[in-house]
């Protein structure tokens, strides 16, 4: 086998690129995931909020959106960090800043943050753990549930852990790394939420469980506290966000795709309408690496391909086209590249709240469509 | 340079370097890249007195260069604080001398085996680790009688190679550099040994930037001229490859015939790996190889990753018959060069290559393959089981050699 030809490169590794990977690998056999690093999907919640989708993205058939999130949910199950949740279903989950956000679909730990059904509830902070005021928290979500004439009631707690030497300050991040690294500090953080758990329906803690935390380990901790567990995504870093990107990318390894991150693309090789493969910056000189279909996901404000569709916005906002294929077009519709497949917010045609529906339904998509059209054209 | 120094500006404090720092993974005191790259890096500038030994930690790994989404270089802005740290006499004495590993193999190598007997007693360790701090819990590598000289090679081949051995391979284990000399005789390539001039790694981990300036001027002067007439470099230590193509072309002054003279040099290195699997994929490697079977373990070196080539090896490798090849794919071994022999990172070093050490006795292969001479140290005394460079596989695996 040639190192450097693949059938198919996905270039971004943004939850769009991450699906579209997952997706197409499970059909290539020589796959490559290349960027420049996470995309922002990591620094977020991991939310995913499918609601009025197909209004924003007209064509997309609702029987495409529940094929995506559906195989999304199997992806997430089978990589060790399950979210909950689908197409018809809907939650509320609190937020750091003691709001409530309707979601989708939502990682495991925090789609039971849902008020409805918890009488009590505790936020719990952790002392010098900046980022994270559980009382502010508390008082906020207090509020919305009373608003939302919800019978919960959030109580806010602060509780102590051995702190480091050398810090007078921790992020969640410095957190989660130590619950990794000592399991007594882990013990510890049990035995501080004990008590606090005594009479209590749920916990809503800052995501600070290890980075190396999956499923199981998270359903032992709860167990040992003995009460239900909700974490929040703080603010980046945010270990909810870290632990899903940590999740994909073993599981995309352990599938046979290969994880190439830290160099730029610098241009796509283009000969007539198909793309013969990427450059690489990588020290030293250029590496070259060559495919039979690309999946573009280099998010919104990727200037790979910029001088073919120059930029500007068409009558919904969008500022790339595309045809139904997710293939790039010209102004005249002319396809570009006929093995190129866009997925993600290069496509920067949807509301915000819908970026990660729109990364995970586009991503599944551009991976079908990689293989289908660009493989199967390749082979024949 | 010009460059360099703009990237700071596009830190957005996400912190995916610090979540991906094996330093702190396993030690909670250390502030991060986040802290001491781009955040330390606006006090510096300013000329804010904002010396912190924190900037010692720092393993020089790349890991976090690789995964900043913004293309910070976070690595170098750290490398910077070295630079400027100001260290007390016995640390500075201790890191004078790794800083010039060069230097210290000449001087063992003249008079090894002696060298070697005496630094491995007891009495030396203790008096190293408390004059120097140099931990007395690792035996040094020991010194050949007969190190690579300049100029030693072959000169059949119709291509010809210039191998920068490093010093390791060239003080170190001078078997292991003369087989790579060999394997790249049996696949067409002319040979010849660069002078005894270390890279500059291990000065820019020890922050010596004048002595890392030093060795880039020598070795560009070194070979220059061969690549002007042709010849590309050869490296098979990824930190030595990794420097060639990755640090020098930044560290000379913009616009500089240093600065374009090592431009050339970075973009005519190859890994050895990278030459071989090339030819692989072109049909021209010689491949009459004798089945042999045997099961190893790979552990890829951080200065491969940061080359971007991918793993060269593996595919090297998996093309003798017989031969079962699996990467570890664990985090860093926590060698990094001269950092696992300071005293005080010892543990740390220890801690990070637990991971690795774990998955290799879980796999139990017969040896473990690496490219970098740093990780075979380290692989060799947390496993116990005997690491090697690929090279010494594929060597023995030809037909014709044995």
């Amino acid at each position: 086998m040639r190192g450097d030809e693949l059938d198919i490169l996905v270039i971004g590794e943004g939850l769009s690129g991450l699906t579209a990977a997952a997706t197409a690998c499970e059909h290539a056999s020589r796959l490559m995931l290349a960027s420049k690093g996470p995309g922002t999907f990591a620094l977020g919640t991991a939310c995913v909020d499918v609601d009025g989708l197909d209004a924003c993205a007209p064509g997309l058939g609702a029987n495409e959106v529940g094929k995506a999130i559906a195989f999304f949910v199997e992806l997430t199950s089978a990589a060790g960090c399950a979210y909950e949740g689908g197409m018809r279903e809907r939650r509320l989950v609190p937020t750091i800043m003691g709001t409530f956000a309707e979601v989708s679909l939502a990682p495991r730990p925090l789609w039971k943050g849902d008020p409805r059904g918890v009488n009590k509830a505790v936020v719990v902070g952790i002392e010098n753990v900046f980022a994270f005021d559980a009382n502010f928290v508390a008082e906020q979500l207090s509020v919305h549930s009373k608003n939302m004439g919800l019978p919960t009631s959030y109580r806010g707690v602060v509780v102590k852990l051995p702190q480091s030497q050398h810090q007078d300050w921790l992020t969640p991040l410095e957190i989660a790394i130590e619950i990794d690294r000592n399991p007594l500090y882990g013990q510890a953080l049990i035995t501080a939420l004990k008590p606090v758990a005594q009479g209590a329906d749920l916990l809503i803690i800052p995501g600070v469980l290890g980075l190396n935390f999956g499923d199981d380990e998270i359903r032992r901790f709860e167990d040992a506290v003995g009460c239900a567990i909700c974490e929040l995504a703080t603010l980046p870093p945010s270990v909810p966000g870290l632990r899903l990107l940590r999740r994909l990318e073993s599981h995309l390894a352990a599938m046979g795709g290969e994880i190439c991150t830290g160099f730029s693309v610098q241009t796509l090789c283009m000969n007539g309408d198909r793309c013969t493969g990427v450059v690489l910056d990588t020290p030293g000189k250029p590496r070259t690496v060559h495919a039979d279909s690309v999946i573009l996901a280099s998010g919104k404000f990727s200037r790979l391909l910029e001088d073919h569709t120059a930029g500007e916005k068409d009558a919904s906002g969008r500022t790339r086209r595309v045809n139904g294929e997710l293939q790039p077009v010209n102004s005249e519709g002319v396809v570009m590249a006929t093995n190129i497949f866009e997925c993600g917010s290069i496509l920067g045609k949807f509301e915000s709240r819908h970026g990660n529906a729109m990364a995970i339904v586009s991503g599944y998509q551009a991976g079908m469509l990689a293989y289908q059209r660009g493989v199967q054209y390749a082979r024949q | 340079m010009q460059d360099n120094n703009l990237k700071l500006d596009n830190c957005v404090k996400c912190s995916d370097c610090s979540a991906v720092c094996p330093v702190s993974r396993v030690y909670p005191a250390f502030p991060g890249p986040k802290a001491l790259g781009p955040d330390m890096e606006r006090f510096r500038r300013e000329g804010v007195e904002s010396d912190t030994e924190w900037v010692e930690y720092c393993m020089g790994c790349h890991r976090c260069d690789m995964a900043c989404p913004h293309t910070v270089n976070v690595s170098q802005l750290i490398a910077r604080g070295k630079a400027q740290h100001k260290k007390s006499g016995r640390r500075a004495l201790r890191d004078y001398w790794l800083a010039r590993p060069s230097l210290v193999g000449k001087l063992s190598s003249s008079a090894s085996p002696l060298t070697n007997a005496v630094m491995n007693l007891k009495p030396s360790h203790w008096v190293l680790s408390s004059l120097v701090d140099i931990t007395p819990h690792r035996n040094l590598p020991s010194y050949s009688g007969n190190p690579l000289r300049a100029g030693e090679g072959v000169t059949t081949g119709t291509r010809k190679a210039l191998f920068f051995p490093g010093c390791f391979l060239r003080h170190n284990k001078p078997t292991v550099g003369r087989e790579v000399i060999e394997l790249l005789r049996l696949n067409g390539f002319g040979v010849e040994v660069t002078p005894d001039v270390c890279c500059g790694t291990p000065a820019g981990a020890n922050g010596d930037p004048a002595e890392l300036m030093n060795c880039v001027q020598k070795n560009v002067a070194a070979m220059e001229s061969s690549v002007n007439a042709g010849a590309c470099i050869v490296t098979a230590c990824t930190s030595c490859g990794y420097a060639l193509k990755g640090e020098y072309a930044h560290l000379p002054s913009n616009g500089t015939a240093l600065a374009a003279a090592a431009k050339k040099i970075a973009t005519n290195t190859y890994d050895l790996g990278e030459l071989l699997a090339g030819l692989l994929d072109a049909g021209q490697l010689r491949t009459d190889f004798r089945p042999r079977t045997l099961k190893l373990a790979y552990h890829a070196p951080c200065h491969l990753k940061s080359q971007g080539i991918g793993r060269p090896w593996l595919r090297l490798l998996r093309a003798v018959p017989g031969i079962e090849i699996e990467e570890m794919k664990a985090d860093c071994c926590g060698m990094a060069g001269t950092y696992g022999f300071k005293n005080e990172k010892y543990q740390i070093s220890i801690d990070i290559g637990s991971e690795l050490f774990e998955r290799i006795k879980v796999y139990k292969p017969e040896a473990i393959v690496s490219e970098c001479g740093s990780c075979q140290m380290q692989i060799e005394y947390g496993t116990g089981l005997k690491a090697l460079h690929p090279v010494e596989i594929l060597h023995a695996a030809y037909q014709t050699v044995q």
